[in-house]
Formats: structure tokens, C-alpha cells, sequence
């Protein structure tokens, strides 16, 4: 029985090789860019829910005598926005606050260098923080 | 006469792959580095920024900032004196103000292995982190 010839064999092997190898970089190059985005955004989110929380209802909390710590919704929304603003975070931001929380979405877009090769030319990044109020001591 | 190419296929495979894998291990090594960075970074530029602003005045929330940062990289078992460190704060530390901190650390692209890093480029990981200092702090 003759045998069937070998040549282009490595070339086969070599494109399989560097298809699974570009995947690999791929991913990684691009889940790292949205994972340090991710990083930054959920840090801002943070800040601005603590510095949200910080904006106490006064009159409640003096008639109460410092029993009653409510959040004064709309300073805090201000608030939040404002450390958001310093920090220069233009993405969608939702900051809802009540009297009891103060709750900051951001979602926002990583553009991708080697998925896009493959169709994906975003990945989509969201990270929320909630801060309540409290009395006493840090 | 032609030589003989039996096992010609296995020593291609052999080289080209490594010359794909060396690349992808390095770019792999580099991203993990860059992990490692980010996360210390991070992690400084967010202690920092809540101990300056619980700090009660500009000299300990400074050193209230050297010593949350140069804890962050010890704890990712990363040199604390290759970090920058910049911090602000306006309007000075008055309840209510806004203290910033950015924290740089170059991490480096060339490394040998047993050997560490060598002189070469780096890639700069920049964290910041704004914190609100509490208005109903109280001072001293």
C-alpha cells in the first residue's frame, strides 16, 4: 500500500496552532483591558456611594438626638454626582438614594483589540455600590 | 539523490510551535504581572484615599498615604518603592472636601526567569481614588 504524501502537513498543524494561540491572546489582552476598567469604574462607584451616604437629613437627626441617621435623598444624589464629576467618569450613571441607602450604577463599554477580529468589538462592564449611614465611630 | 525527510514534519512542529509559545507564555507572564499591579494599585489608591480622609490634618493624612500604600504592594509582594504616589485635596482637608489619590507603579515587560526583572519598558498602572471626607467628622 503507498502512502499518502505528508507535505503540508505542518502548515495544517502550525494554523491550528496559531488560531488557538490568537484565541488565547485574545482573550486574555481583552479580559484584562475589562477587567482593569471594570477595577476603575467599581472604585468610583464606591466613593461616590460613601461620599452619597455622608449627606444626612440634619433636621431629623437633631430633633431625634442623634437617634435617627436618614440619608437626605437629594443631597446625596448631588453628592455622588459630584465626586463621579472629579473623578471624570463619563459612562451611564443611575444613582438612586433613599433615605435609608444610596445606590451607584455605572455601566460602561470596553472596546476590544483582538475579539473584535471575531465580531466582538465591546464588552459590556456594569459594577454598582450601595453605602448606608450610620452613628457612632468608623 | 534527495535526503531523506522522514521526521522533517516533527522538527518544524517542534520549532514553529515554540516560536508561538515562547511569545504567548511571555505575553501571558506579563499579563499576570499586570493583574498583580493593577490589583496593588488599586487596593493602595482606595486604602490611601479613606485613611487621608479620616486623617485630622495634612501631615498624618500624608503619612496616614505612605503607609496605606506602601502596605498595599507588600501585601501583593511587590516593591512599594517603585510606586508613585499623588494625592490632593480641596478645598485642604475640611469636613466635606474631596481627597484624591493616584497611585502609578511601572511593572515590567522584560523579565528572565530565575533571574527577575531587567532593565527595559514597562507599562504604567495608574489607580485613583477620590473619597469623601466625612462632614460630621470630628477634628483633633
Amino acid at each position: 500500500m503507498k502512502l499518502r504524501g505528508e507535505s503540508g502537513q505542518v502548515a495544517v498543524l502550525v494554523l491550528g496552532f496559531a488560531i488557538v494561540v490568537m484565541a488565547v491572546v485574545g482573550l486574555a489582552v481583552d479580559g484584562t483591558k475589562a477587567f482593569l476598567y471594570r477595577r476603575t469604574l467599581q472604585s468610583a462607584a464606591d466613593g461616590a456611594a460613601v461620599a452619597g451616604a455622608s449627606e444626612l437629613d440634619l433636621d431629623s437627626y437633631y430633633s431625634s438626638g442623634g437617634r435617627v441617621v436618614a440619608i437626605a435623598p437629594g443631597a446625596a444624589r448631588l453628592q455622588a454626582l459630584r465626586l463621579l464629576d472629579s473623578r471624570a467618569i463619563r459612562t451611564t450613571v443611575a444613582v438612586d438614594a433613599t433615605e435609608d441607602a444610596v445606590s451607584v450604577v455605572i455601566r460602561g463599554r470596553v472596546e476590544t483589540t483582538f475579539l473584535n477580529l471575531v465580531g466582538v468589538s465591546a464588552i459590556p462592564v456594569a459594577v454598582e455600590a450601595v453605602a448606608e449611614p450610620f452613628a457612632g465611630e468608623s | 539523490m534527495r535526503r531523506d525527510e522522514g521526521g522533517q514534519a516533527v522538527v518544524e512542529s517542534i520549532l514553529l510551535c515554540l516560536v508561538l509559545l515562547v511569545p504567548l507564555i511571555w505575553m501571558l507572564g506579563v499579563l499576570a504581572e499586570l493583574h498583580r499591579g493593577a490589583l496593588a494599585a488599586g487596593a493602595a489608591a482606595r486604602d490611601a484615599g479613606f485613611a487621608a480622609a479620616s486623617a485630622p490634618d495634612l501631615r498624618a493624612a500624608s503619612d496616614a498615604i505612605d503607609i496605606a500604600v506602601r502596605q498595599a504592594f507588600v501585601d501583593h509582594e511587590l516593591d512599594p518603592e517603585r510606586a508613585s504616589v499623588r494625592w490632593t485635596s480641596a478645598p485642604g482637608l475640611e469636613r466635606g472636601g474631596i481627597v484624591e489619590v493616584r497611585v502609578e507603579y511601572p511593572v515590567p515587560v522584560a523579565r528572565i526567569p530565575f533571574v527577575d526583572r531587567v532593565a527595559g519598558p514597562s507599562i504604567r498602572i495608574d489607580a485613583r481614588h477620590a473619597a469623601r471626607i466625612d462632614p460630621f467628622r470630628s477634628r483633633g
